[in-house]
């Protein structure tokens, strides 16, 4: 049953899975070629001092990556769900409910967990190559809760898809946004030092919420 | 186990902890008010501190008795601030406390240090610049590689990026000869190129021990201060001063002050109360003849004014802090509230702030109407835990309860998931 629920998602999200894949990656050559650019025009020296004293962040135009492509992945592979009633189907297939919705969730945080270390394992082994460990380090750590964020807002975004009611599905959302902005408010690099355990915890906590949805979905809640 | 009560339970206390966030945050937002605190300098002409007050309506310049100055009289009483406006009019005086003075000599003694908690509560990179000290150029030159400290210290090359094995080991083994124990524990100096001159890096090692490191013509120079004998260094922040007097101030566990000395790393004390480097901001404005120390506390601002010479306290003046809106309301409508950012750190982590039990009970008189409100509109029922939960966390925990709260028809049929 596993297999075919992976199957029915991979038939479902292929093409949007390889749309994000490939952004993700078309991101790579841009930030690697703009840093090169911008050694040539202020020398690698000077702009690591730069980077150094001022706390430059030069792929900081991935923040907001990640929390896109979590939502977009929620939105496509749940609406069809709600909009077709495929989930009421889905759930009385003979395999376990929670299973169910259990792997479905898997397939979308497996699905990204990839993109994303795909292309960001990519992007810092190339900028390895022009910049020393100190700032790969750095820029890796200020990037974390981005991806968590990303991985987050998948989840959220899949608890306010499978919601019944408009009313409250509208309160998730407000909920989601206020959650979301708490893993993306970092100005420095090490603004979240002490933070990203909290947020790595919120997300695994957010892997609940939408079971409170599928509880109500089965319960026939509806406007 | 994930049960429908329980998840819904999680959701109310997070939406709690988000509101308690959002709310105070967004009221803030409408009151924000700027810092009450006028600018003060003690003149050297008549003793006294003389303030800068904008009124609503202009800018009026006064001492502590109340008598108001024009901007020609502010000038003239305070010429160690206004000296250059002094300059051009020719006004300055030719003498002052029965010292010659000339401008050369006023820049030479004028400095301005600043340091804020935000400056401690933060990190950086761990990649610096060891310039060259004795370059014998005016502006310094930017080195063509960086160093990283920590268990080692490693030189990387710019343009390679590569390791630079020789100068690497070179300082490694110049630290270790001179004492300095590894990891280094914080480095403190000044990354900009931009500064008159250089004094390279202060360390503190692993033993407590202050190092300065720098780099003399090509050769790493490496010598312990012995500060960290005499006091247990928390910190230090380093400054450029025209007369090379000091290499900056050192904060020590029992929050005093004192500078670094260039007079073989002597440290001085400086006479004034006690500075708490989490919370306290510290502006020092120095002259020819006194130290203006302004210490912004949470509550109140101390001025200390202290002799250049011998840097004893000459004068003193206490200032309170007048509560803002926020600060008058806060204590009667949130029992307390989170702050996601502070202005004394630059990390950002959940800070339970402003407990206040005034506010449980504004909170607890609210609730209560509120639900008698609607049990008797018959148009909510609260269960015990949710009631208890209410009371707790005031009308805040009741719009939780509110978002997550089930119609009676919305469970009457209790499905358990497979």
């Amino acid at each position: 049953m596993t297999k075919a629920i992976f199957y029915k998602e991979w038939i479902k999200l292929r093409w949007l899975l390889v749309s994000i894949a490939t952004i993700f990656l078309a991101m790579i050559p841009y930030l690697v070629l703009s840093l090169q650019s911008k050694f040539r025009f202020a020398g690698k020296a000077h702009l690591w001092s730069v980077i150094a004293e001022k706390d430059v962040n030069l792929i900081s135009q991935l923040q907001y990556l990640p929390l896109v492509a979590g939502l977009i992945l929620g939105l496509f592979q749940f609406i069809p769900e709600m909009s077709k009633r495929s989930l009421k189907l889905t759930l009385h297939l003979p395999h376990p409910e929670k299973l169910t919705i259990v792997k479905m969730i898997l397939f979308g945080l497996g699905s990204l967990a990839i993109s994303f270390l795909l292309s960001g394992s990519l992007l810092f082994s190339l900028l390895s190559l022009s910049l020393p460990p100190t700032i790969i380090t750095t820029w890796l750590t200020a990037s974390l809760p981005w991806y968590l964020a990303g991985f987050t807002a998948y989840i959220l975004t899949v608890w306010i898809c499978i919601e019944p009611s408009w009313k409250r599905r509208l309160i998730n959302a407000l909920f989601s946004g206020a959650l979301l902005s708490v893993f993306l408010r970092a100005s420095g690099s090490f603004d979240y030092t002490y933070a990203t355990p909290i947020l790595l915890a919120i997300g695994l906590l957010a892997l609940i919420f939408p079971f409170y949805s599928v509880f109500r979905f089965k319960e026939g809640v509806s406007e | 186990m994930i049960t429908k009560k329980n998840i819904q339970a999680i959701l109310i206390v997070l939406t709690t902890a988000l509101l308690y966030w959002i709310l105070p945050w967004a009221i803030k937002l409408m009151t924000n008010e700027a810092l009450d605190y006028p600018f003060t300098y003690y003149s050297s002409i008549n003793n006294q501190f003389i303030q800068t007050v904008f009124d609503g309506k202009e800018m009026k310049r006064v001492d502590l008795e109340g008598r108001e100055y024009n901007q020609d009289e502010y000038d003239s009483i305070v010429p160690m601030f206004n000296y250059r406006q002094l300059m051009q009019d020719g006004r300055l005086p030719d003498t002052i406390k029965g010292v010659a003075i000339n401008p050369k000599q006023i820049q030479l003694n004028q400095f301005f240090f600043r340091c804020t908690p935000r400056n401690y509560n933060s990190c950086s990179v761990n990649l610096y610049p060891m310039y060259e000290s004795m370059s014998g150029r005016v502006s310094l030159e930017s080195p063509d590689d960086l160093f990283s400290i920590d268990h080692r210290i490693r030189f990387y090359e710019a343009e390679t990026n590569k390791l630079k094995q020789d100068k690497s080991r070179l300082f490694q083994t110049a630290m270790e000869k001179r004492g300095f124990q590894f990891p280094v524990q914080w480095i403190a100096g000044n990354l900009s190129a931009r500064k008159p001159y250089d004094e390279g890096w202060f360390m503190l090692d692993a033993d407590g021990q202050l190092f300065q490191v720098k780099m003399v013509n090509g050769k790493p120079f490496v010598k312990n201060t012995k500060a960290g004998e005499k006091i247990d260094i928390v910190w230090m922040k380093t400054i450029e001063t025209a007369n090379h007097r000091l290499y900056g101030f050192v904060f020590d566990r029992q929050q005093n002050v004192y500078f670094l000395s260039d007079v073989n790393y002597e440290l001085v004390k400086l006479p004034i109360d006690s500075f708490d480097l989490k919370k306290d901001r510290m502006l020092i404005m120095a002259n020819l003849f006194y130290w203006n120390v302004t210490v912004t506390r949470p509550h109140q601002r101390d001025l200390y004014i202290l002799d250049n010479n011998d840097l004893n306290r000459a004068d003193e003046h206490t200032e309170f802090h007048e509560p803002n809106q926020w600060e008058k309301i806060q204590p009667w409508i949130f029992p307390c509230y989170i702050e996601l950012k502070s202005y004394h750190s630059t990390y950002i982590f959940p800070r339970f702030i402003g407990w206040s039990a005034k506010a449980v009970l504004t909170n607890g008189l609210a609730v209560i109407l509120m639900i008698g409100l609607l049990w008797w509109r018959k148009k909510q029922r609260f269960s015990l835990i949710q009631l208890a939960y209410i009371m707790l966390t005031g009308v805040i925990g009741a719009i939780a309860v509110w978002c997550f709260k089930e119609k009676q028809q919305e469970t009457k049929n209790i499905i358990q998931l497979k």
